[in-house]
C-alpha cells in the first residue's frame, strides 16, 4: 500500500522463511519469484500477478518439502498464486469503485470520504490476509499430496520429492530461467546501446570469473 | 515546526495511503480528496505562514522554480472568494485522477496550495488535467523501470555471492526506500511551495536523465547476475552435455526475453515455473 515494498516476494518470502526457520531457503524461493517478475511495468492500472503474498505459501511448501523438488514446487505454487492474487487486486479495484460511487458527481461530507477510503484500504489489508491465508491452506495441500505429509496444516513433515539423479541434474537450471527470461525483458527496457551491450557483456564475463574462482 | 513544513509532511504521509482507494472508474481520485481533505475550506490544516488567506492571482499564476514558501510570501490584502460547499469541493477533488505515487504529493501539494489562495476552480481542474501526464509518465519510467529493477538485481546479486538473507533484504529495502522516501518528500515540498509554478520544478528534478544515469550500472550489474547465475546453474546441470542444453537453453531464454520484453515476461516466467513444477513431480523419489 505504502510502497516501502515490505510485501515483494524477496522480503516475504525471505521472511516467511525466517520464521519457518530457514531463511536460505526463503530466499531463494522469494528471490526466484522476484527475478521472474522482474520486467514487469506496474503502471497504472496494469493487470499483473501479485508474487508477494504468494510467496509466503511458496516459501511454507518448499521448506515442508524439502530438496531442490520442494524448492521447485513452492515456486511452482507460489507462481499460480500469484495469479490468483492479482486476480483479487483487479476485484479489490471494482470494490472500491463501488464503495466510493457518487463522491465525484454528488459529493460527501469529508468524514464520509475518509470511512470510505479507509474502508478500502481494510478490506485490501483483508484480501491480503485471505490469499495469503488460503495459499497456506493450498501449501498443505501441496505437501499432502507431493510430500510424506498428512495434508493438514497442524501434521506438515517434511518430505523429499526431486531428488533423484534426474531431478537434481535438470531441476536448479529450470529454476533459473524464469529470471534469465525477465533479465532479458530488464535489458531490452533499458534500452540496449552498443556501449550498453558492452556494460552488459563486461558484467557477465566478471560474473563468469568470479563464479568460476568461487568454485 | 513552520505552517508550511507541517504543511509538506501532512502531503507526504497522506500520499503514502493515496492509493488506498484506487479504482477504474476515477483512479486515484478518492485518495486524491481523501488526501487533501485536511486542506479544505474550512479545514485544520493551512499551507502558508498567512494561515492560507487567498492571494492575488497575479502571483499564483506565475510562480516559477525559484519560488519556495520563504521567499514566496502570502499577500494579506486579497478578500476572500465566497466559500464553496464542502461537498462540491469535494465532489471536485474525487474527479478522475492518476499520477505515479511517488510524484502524487506535487499534485496534493499544489492543490491544496491553490484551493487555499482561492484560486478559480475551473482554472484548478484546468491545472490537475494538466499534471496528469507528466507526473504518471516519469514516475512510471524512472521508478518502476529503472529505480526497482536496478535495488532487485543489487540485493540478488548480494544474495547469490552469498550474503546472509537479513543483509539481502536490508539491502534492497534500504536502497529502495532511501529514493523512495526523499523523492515522495521532494515532490510535496515542490507542490506546497509552488502552487500553479510546479512545471518547472517537476522538469528540475530531472527524472529522465536519473533514468538514464540506472541504466549503465544497472545493465552492468544485472550482466554480472546472468554471469554468476549462468555458471553456477551450469555447476549443478550434471555431465558436459547436459551443461550445454542448460546453457544453450538458458541463453535462448534469455534472447526470448530481449525479443519479448515486457509483454513476455508476464506469463512466459510463470508458465517456466510450471514446468519445474511437472519435472519436480516427474521425478517424485
Amino acid at each position: 500500500m505504502a510502497q516501502f515494498m515490505i510485501s515483494r516476494p524477496l522480503v516475504s518470502g525471505t521472511l516467511a522463511g525466517w520464521i519457518l526457520g530457514d531463511p536460505a531457503t526463503g530466499l531463494i524461493v522469494g528471490g526466484t519469484l522476484e527475478a521472474a517478475h522482474l520486467g514487469e511495468l506496474p503502471a497504472g492500472g496494469t493487470r499483473l500477478p501479485e508474487p508477494g503474498p504468494a510467496a509466503v505459501p511458496a516459501v511454507a511448501a518448499a521448506v515442508q518439502l524439502g530438496g531442490v523438488g520442494g524448492i521447485a514446487a513452492g515456486l511452482a505454487l507460489g507462481a499460480g498464486w500469484s495469479l490468483l492474487g492479482g486476480a483479487t487486486v483487479i476485484g479489490q479495484r471494482r470494490l472500491n469503485g463501488r464503495m466510493t460511487l457518487g463522491i465525484e458527481e454528488e459529493g460527501a461530507a469529508a468524514r464520509t470520504v475518509a470511512l470510505r477510503h479507509w474502508g478500502c484500504i481494510a478490506l485490501d489489508a483483508l484480501r491480503g490476509c485471505l490469499v495469503t491465508g488460503a495459499g497456506l491452506i493450498a501449501a498443505a495441500t501441496v505437501v499432502g499430496w507431493m510430500g510424506d505429509g498428512q495434508g493438514s496444516l497442524g501434521q506438515l513433515a517434511p518430505g523429499r520429492v526431486g531428488e533423484g539423479e534426474f531431478g537434481l541434474q535438470v531441476l536448479p537450471p529450470i529454476l533459473l530461467l524464469p529470471g534469465a527470461l525477465a533479465a532479458g525483458a530488464l535489458l531490452r527496457g533499458w534500452s540496449p546501446s552498443l556501449r550498453r551491450a558492452a556494460l552488459f557483456i563486461a558484467g557477465l564475463v566478471a560474473g563468469v570469473l568470479i563464479a568460476g574462482g568461487a568454485s | 515546526m513552520s505552517t508550511g513544513m507541517r504543511a509538506v509532511l501532512r502531503v507526504f504521509l497522506r500520499s503514502l495511503l493515496i492509493q488506498g482507494s484506487w479504482n477504474y472508474r476515477t483512479l486515484l481520485g478518492t485518495g486524491m480528496a481523501w488526501a487533501l481533505l485536511p486542506f479544505r475550506p474550512g479545514g485544520r490544516s493551512q499551507v502558508g505562514e498567512n494561515g492560507g488567506r487567498p492571494r492575488g492571482e497575479e502571483n499564483g499564476g506565475r510562480a516559477g522554480a525559484g519560488a519556495n514558501p520563504k521567499a514566496d510570501p502570502l499577500p494579506e490584502s486579497r478578500t476572500p472568494s465566497p466559500v464553496e460547499p464542502e461537498s462540491r469541493w469535494i465532489a471536485r477533488m474525487a474527479e478522475p485522477f492518476n499520477a505515479h505515487p511517488f510524484l502524487a504529493p506535487v499534485a496534493i501539494g499544489a492543490l491544496a496550495r491553490v484551493g487555499q489562495e482561492g484560486a478559480d476552480p475551473e482554472r484548478i481542474r484546468t491545472f490537475r488535467n494538466a499534471l496528469r501526464g507528466p507526473l504518471g509518465g516519469l514516475g512510471d519510467q524512472f521508478v518502476w523501470g529503472a529505480w526497482r529493477p536496478f535495488c532487485v538485481v543489487a540485493a540478488l546479486v548480494a544474495g547469490v555471492l552469498g550474503a546472509p538473507a537479513w543483509a539481502v533484504i536490508t539491502l534492497f529495502l534500504v536502497f529502495w526506500n532511501v529514493v523512495h522516501l526523499s523523492l515522495r518528500f521532494r515532490a510535496a515540498a515542490i507542490g506546497v511551495a509552488l502552487g500553479f509554478g510546479v512545471a518547472d520544478a517537476i522538469r528540475a528534478l530531472a527524472l529522465p536523465r536519473w533514468t538514464e544515469r540506472i541504466a549503465p550500472p544497472g545493465v552492468l550489474v544485472l550482466g554480472l547476475l546472468c554471469g554468476l547465475i549462468l555458471v553456477r546453474g551450469a555447476m549443478f546441470a550434471g555431465d558436459l552435455s547436459t551443461r550445454s542444453i542448460w546453457v544453450s537453453g538458458a541463453v535462448l531464454t534469455f534472447l526470448g526475453g530481449v525479443a519479448g520484453g515486457a509483454a513476455l515476461s508476464r506469463w512466459a516466467p510463470t508458465l517456466l515455473l510450471f514446468l519445474a513444477a511437472a519435472v519436480a513431480w516427474l521425478t517424485v523419489g
